[in-house]
């Protein structure tokens, strides 16, 4: 079953922003994180990600510095912000909103199984 | 046989033909491309697969420009207007130059023996499209070549675009009074004027102000559109 992509595009701020709560990161790891945590359900293209994470760093949610890693590699890490911790805390209350009422409406559904 | 770091020069170039990515957005997926390869060749893929899938997994040029200009809007306008600026900037050190030299051309003739007002006209105006218009386009395409030099972009990290914009307007404020001083002063030294040439000389002088001083309002426009620093980014 794959995820359809207004679904995905809305979700990806707050993924984006509960990934990076859990500590500094860069694209490719955020992208293989969705992977792993969706068991592979959510497929971004992965060059998409960028934009998003350019976008949220205009609105000063977070902030990227490059850094290089063991094996010399550069790698634009990106940082959670004060404001970004706050935007996610009101993320999680809207999702919970759209989660209840969805729930509250299929619990309602007759189960034909 | 397939060279990977060709391909990847190859992949960057036709994104480096957009005006939607910066730099440093074409590093940041180049980082990510390359990581997909590493990845996708520890599981037994050779180079030219896992470049194909890694490109085909991030996305093609188009899609990516596309989805780039959105956030990149304000950047792409600052720098399209950056480079009309330039352009007029250029134009009117080319004026500058063509003038001062044609009309001391002019005056040298004249002193030289050189008489009448069509053949000294047409010196002075000859001169002053020949020398603007190979000026200009000689500036231009010198320009043209330093910032298509590899290297350039380092170079540039190096200096903060303010120090750089402040030196061109040094570089570029001397030049103008220099060239302007050029041609106004051997005008009233050479011969005595009479009321109306005083006023001719003072209109020209207050001409030059206004050359001098618009430049220097170009300059503080290009720097004020320098690109804000973008939130503590810092490449190496």
């Amino acid at each position: 079953m794959a995820i359809s992509k207004d679904l995905v595009a809305a979700s990806a701020t707050p993924l984006v922003l509960s990934i990076l709560s859990e500590g500094d990161n860069y694209g490719y790891a955020i992208i293989k994180r969705v992977r792993e945590l969706s068991n592979g359900r959510m497929q971004w293209t992965d060059g998409m990600l960028y934009p998003v994470l350019h976008r949220l760093e205009e609105q000063k949610l977070i902030q990227s510095k490059w850094r290089e890693s063991k094996t010399g590699r550069r790698r634009k890490y990106y940082k959670i912000k004060k404001e970004g911790t706050k935007a996610l805390k009101e993320q999680k209350k809207q999702w919970e909103v759209v989660y209840s009422t969805l729930r509250r409406l299929w619990e309602n559904e007759p189960c034909l199984t | 046989m397939f060279d990977l770091n060709e391909q990847i020069i190859k992949w960057r170039s036709n994104f480096a033909q957009s005006e939607t990515l910066a730099g440093s957005d074409i590093d940041e997926l180049e980082s990510h491309l390359c990581e997909e390869i590493d990845q996708l060749t520890g599981l037994k893929l050779s180079d030219e697969e896992a470049f194909l899938v890694a490109t085909h997994r991030l996305g093609s040029t188009d899609s990516l420009a596309t989805e780039y200009e959105k956030i990149n809007r304000s950047s792409i306008f600052r720098r399209r207007l950056s480079l009309m600026i330039t352009g007029i900037l250029a134009y009117l050190l080319a004026t500058h130059f063509a003038t001062a030299v044609s009309k001391d051309c002019v005056l040298f003739a004249a002193n030289s023996g050189i008489t009448g007002y069509h053949s000294l006209g047409f010196i002075g105006f000859g001169l002053q499209i020949l020398i603007l218009t190979t000026t200009f386009f000689l500036g231009y395409f010198i320009c043209w070549l330093i910032i298509q030099r590899p290297g350039f972009k380092k170079q540039i990290k190096k200096l903060t675009t303010r120090t750089y914009l402040l030196t061109a307007l040094l570089v570029f404020l001397i030049m103008t009074v220099v060239f302007r001083v050029a041609f106004c002063i051997p005008v009233p030294g050479l011969r005595p004027m009479n009321i109306q040439q005083h006023v001719v000389a003072a209109l020209t002088y207050t001409k030059s102000l206004w050359s001098i001083f618009l430049p220097v309002i170009l300059v503080m426009v290009l720097i004020n559109l320098r690109k804000p620093n973008s939130h503590g980014v810092k490449s190496k």
